[in-house]
Formats: C-alpha cells, structure tokens, sequence
C-alpha cells in the first residue's frame, strides 16, 4: 500500500510549525537521528525508527537521498515481535505444572503464575524473529503538507510521536474540521462561523 | 484552534454532511462540481458507498455495493436520515481514470488507483518514477481539497440553506 503500489492508502497531515534553518539539514539530522535500529535486546518487543524508501532493509539516510524532486520521501519502519498465544498458553501451562509437580503443591499463586508467565514471553521473544513493516512518508516542505502510506490508526499514532521526536514540530491530522480550520484560506468571521455551526437536516 | 481530538468528535458530523452533499451534486449539479475542482474533471460515484445513521447512542450502517441501479438503496437509506460515511469516487480528466474511497470521518484516501505509471526495472529509474507516481497521487487529492473548500465556503454561507433544500428535494423526490 506504498507510494509506489498500485493501490495506495493516504493520510494527510499539516506540518504544525516551521522547520529550523538549513531546512534540509535539520531534515536529515532528524532523519538520521532516528534511523531504525535491529531489534537489540532479546526482550525487546518492538522498534520503531525512519528508513529510506528505495532500500529499506539497510536504510542509508545520509547525504541527501531522501530528497526527490520538490519533495522529501521516506519511510516509517516498524519492527515488532508478535508472540502467538496459543504457543505462550501452551508453554506457561507446562512450566506451571513442571512446577507444580517439582515442589509437590496442588496450586500456584497468582504471583507465581504471573512470573511463569513473563519468563515464558522473555524466552519466547529471544527465539521469534520481528516482522518489518514499511510505511511511505512524503512530506511537501513547501506547502508544509505530510501524507502518511497508511490509514491504520496505530501506525499514524507512531508516525505522529517519532515525527515531533525527530523535527521538534506536530502534524495535525486533516480530516474535515482542522481541514477548513487550517487550509482552506477561512477569515476570522468564517471561522468564527464555522466554530458555530450544527448539523444540517437533508430530510425532514 | 480548537483542540484536535475535541473537534474531531464536535464535527464529525462536516465530513458527513460533505460526502452527502457530494453525492447530490455529482448526480443533479456536476457543473458545480468541475467549478469547484478548478479542472476539467469528472467525477461520480462508483461501486461502493456506507451510509450511516446515528441515533442517541446507536449507529446503524448500510453498505451498498455494485451498480448504479443498486446505488438506488443507498437514496432509500438516506431517505431514512443516513448520511455518507463512506464513498468510492471515480475521477476522469481526459482519457485518465483515478479511483479511491473517500471516508468522511478521516478524509483519508483508500484503494487509490492512479493512470498506469511505467514499471521500475533499475534503481536509477526510481526517482523519476516516484516523481511520477506522486504527482498522480497529488490530482486527486488537491481536486478533492478544492471541492470540499468550496464546500465549506458554501456551508458557511446564507445559499447553504437553499442547497439543503435541492438536496432534501433530491432524497425525497427520489423514487426506486
């Protein structure tokens, strides 16, 4: 669902701020910044950092490959390790009754279990291998306009928090109100009436 | 500026009340709307469209699928006080042909399908391609702001209350 596949999925937001001077060289420090980095402890869940689009297993952010035409394009990259419960289910029910038959006792406590239980996950994180996820970013400096590859909520909520991370400004998500609000060029008096009104009626 | 999360829930019902109107001027006032695109574009309904409707806490929605005549129950849900949630758009400037859903809560785009761009066979034809590719992805979305600016200037406006008419008379006179 990329920028460049045949059918794509497009969020838009509105830079909220500006972009410290030399624009691309603040661009590429946040980008470098937060390159993704391999999952490094075992127990590590999830990563979640910036890559580059044209290759985005062995990102490379340096100089300015990120700069295409009048925009800049690039990709969120999320890594994330996904425990199947089932298989936790199974693991922590065989643990709980080694245990169980080892010290001769008909229960466990419920700290016990919980216990077994992240020992289990800690285990079972260091053999699963983290699946990646590539999203699409291109941001329009210009028009201080950024579309996101994707309509997922989870995956906007991570673009909009590593975003304000790396480039010290927000995205405001366009959807209809900050889209009026925000773009479509409303004076004071049309704002103060868009902030006042109600729903229409199309029927009776 | 309004709190983002505050207006997201106070307005929601903007992005209804748009994709509604939108459907009514598609079908009774296209020249409006390729006014308000600011190019020669075409644009009409496809193959998919979610009504819903709202009452107290309850929402009910209808998901209309296939052609023209079976868009014929989605006027009949309207009929019923639903409004657009979401709908799939089809755009034509010449001989090109953009398709994508259009949802009225996120304004976001989905399943967009662009004109045919060339394949990448070479690394170095990447940034022409997505030079390419990007400039399809822009049309729609700009024509797509300037409707819905014109929209919102209409909205905003003394004439809304004549379009809710013409619309009302649309749902209304409507007869399977």
């Amino acid at each position: 669902m990329g920028l460049l596949s045949s059918s794509a999925a497009v969020t838009r937001y509105l830079v909220n701020g500006k972009i410290e001077d030399p624009v691309l060289e603040t661009i590429r420090n946040g980008l470098e910044k937060r390159t993704i980095l391999e999952i490094g402890g075992e127990s590590q869940e999830k990563a979640v950092g910036w890559t580059s689009l044209e290759r985005p297993y062995l990102p490379d952010l340096s100089g300015s490959s990120f700069v295409v035409g009048p925009h800049i394009v690039f990709s969120l990259r999320i890594d994330k390790k996904t425990l199947p419960s089932k298989v936790v289910k199974m693991q922590c029910t065989v643990e709980m009754e080694r245990r169980m038959a080892e010290t001769g006792r008909e229960f466990l406590s419920r700290e016990e279990k919980k216990q077994i239980r992240e020992h289990v996950e800690l285990v079972l994180l260091s053999r699963v291998p983290a699946v990646p996820n590539i999203y699409d970013i291109l941001w329009n400096v210009e028009d201080n306009m950024v579309w996101l590859f994707s309509t997922q909520g989870a995956i906007k909520e991570e673009l909009e928090s590593l975003f304000f991370e790396s480039f010290g400004v927000s995205l405001i998500p366009l959807f209809a109100f900050t889209e009026a609000e925000l773009t479509c060029g409303l004076s004071e008096s049309d704002l103060d009436r868009l902030a006042t009104l109600s729903p229409a009626l199309f029927v009776e | 500026m309004i709190d983002v999360s505050v207006s997201f829930k106070r307005y929601s019902f903007l992005g209804l009340e748009f994709l509604t109107w939108l459907w009514w001027a598609t079908e009774e006032d296209s020249e409006q709307v390729t006014r308000a695109a600011g190019e020669p574009a075409v644009l009409y309904v496809g193959n998919r469209i979610v009504l819903e409707k709202t009452q107290r806490e309850d929402v009910e929605r209808v998901t209309i699928k296939g052609d023209a005549a079976q868009m014929d129950e989605g006027i009949l849900a309207l009929k019923k006080g639903a409004q657009v949630r979401d709908v799939n758009l089809i755009m034509e400037i010449g001989d090109s042909k953009w398709a994508f859903n259009l949802n009225s809560e996120t304004m976001a785009f989905s399943g967009l399908k662009t004109p045919p761009t060339a394949p990448v066979r070479v690394v170095d034809e990447m940034e022409g391609a997505i030079i390419e590719k990007a400039a399809f992805i822009e049309k729609p979305l700009t024509i797509m702001h300037n409707i819905f600016k014109h929209f919102i200037t209409l909205r905003i406006s003394p004439e809304w209350k004549d379009e809710v008419l013409k619309v009302r008379k649309w749902i209304m006179e409507f007869k399977a």
